[in-house]
């Protein structure tokens, strides 16, 4: 487990081939992130870049975060603006509690466009000690 | 007009409703269909190796891999709890980790309503939580997800 958080994330830029690609890997067909008439009836100025885009973006910075990813117990994330084609998140962290290699560490991740608006809130508890009497098959 | 409780009765949104028992084996072709499209960088999600120098079975599921809809399909979700997907956005989620989820596992687990409310105002919704509680071949509970779906508007 890391002392302090990753380094501040640029991710890439988000294109139509990636929200297609994450269609495909999840196994969500949505029209809401595939089709733009879809999406125009629905109210939505374009297709939503599907939620577990940022769901595995953060995932991995957790998982930096901690080294390994058992040692993340418990995490969750609140989507709280839709994102769209050709936005770029920017990930934050921030450790709240605990410290390097302690139990019952606790941290959030802030999801912001390039606009400054925050499009995810993650919270995290790390427990280091989880991954210590794993042993290899 | 018909009033919003009687509409959520309708569907079903009693507190309790579930999806029926669903399984599905962790793909290693999925892993690495995941892997390219968020682009990820850790080893122990596409090269086995890596993952049994640090103690795992096989490759692992990357954390946000699985979701309710990787076991249950989303027809049937999407049925079960009468949600209308176009005017549907995910909220939020919430994952306990119990046990690594390795590439060959099979997961199985329903999806239960928790809650289901309406929020009057300006943007007015139904709000629906779920829970799914996921255990693996060896009936081991490995990952409890709970999440969150708005449904927007009347």
């Amino acid at each position: 487990l890391r002392n302090t958080p990753p380094p501040t994330r640029e991710c890439p830029i988000i294109t139509r081939v990636d929200i297609a690609w994450v269609c495909v890997a999840t196994d969500d067909p949505s029209p809401l992130h595939l089709d733009d008439a879809y999406a125009h009836e629905a109210g939505h100025p374009s297709v939503i870049v599907p939620g577990t885009l940022l769901l595995g973006w953060v995932g991995q910075f957790l998982e930096d975060w901690a080294g390994d990813p058992g040692n993340v117990e418990s995490w969750d994330i609140r989507f709280q603006s839709p994102i769209w084609p050709g936005e770029q998140v920017t990930l934050v962290g921030e450790l709240l509690e605990g410290a390097n290699g302690a139990d019952d560490t606790v941290g959030v991740v802030r999801a912001t466009t390039r606009d400054g608006r925050e499009v995810g809130l993650a919270n995290v508890r790390f427990c280091a000690s989880r991954s210590e009497g794993r042993v290899a098959p | 007009m018909v009033g919003r409780a009687p509409i959520v009765a309708e569907l079903n949104r009693e507190v309790g409703a579930a999806t029926d028992l669903f399984s599905r084996t962790i793909e290693r072709v999925k892993l690495i269909e995941y892997k390219q499209a968020l682009k990820l960088h850790n080893p122990i999600h596409f090269d086995a190796a890596a993952a049994r120098a640090l103690g795992y079975r096989d490759v692992v599921a990357p954390l946000g891999f699985v979701i309710s809809f990787t076991v249950i399909p989303r027809e049937v979700k999407l049925s079960t709890f009468g949600i209308d997907e176009k005017r549907s956005l995910a909220g939020g989620m919430a994952f306990e980790t119990l046990q690594p989820i390795c590439a060959g596992d099979t997961l199985t687990g329903r999806c239960v309503l928790k809650g289901a409310r309406h929020k009057d105002g300006k943007r007015p919704m139904t709000i629906l939580r779920f829970e799914t509680r996921f255990t693996n071949q060896l009936e081991e509970p490995v990952l409890v997800v709970s999440d969150t779906t708005l449904e927007m508007g009347s």
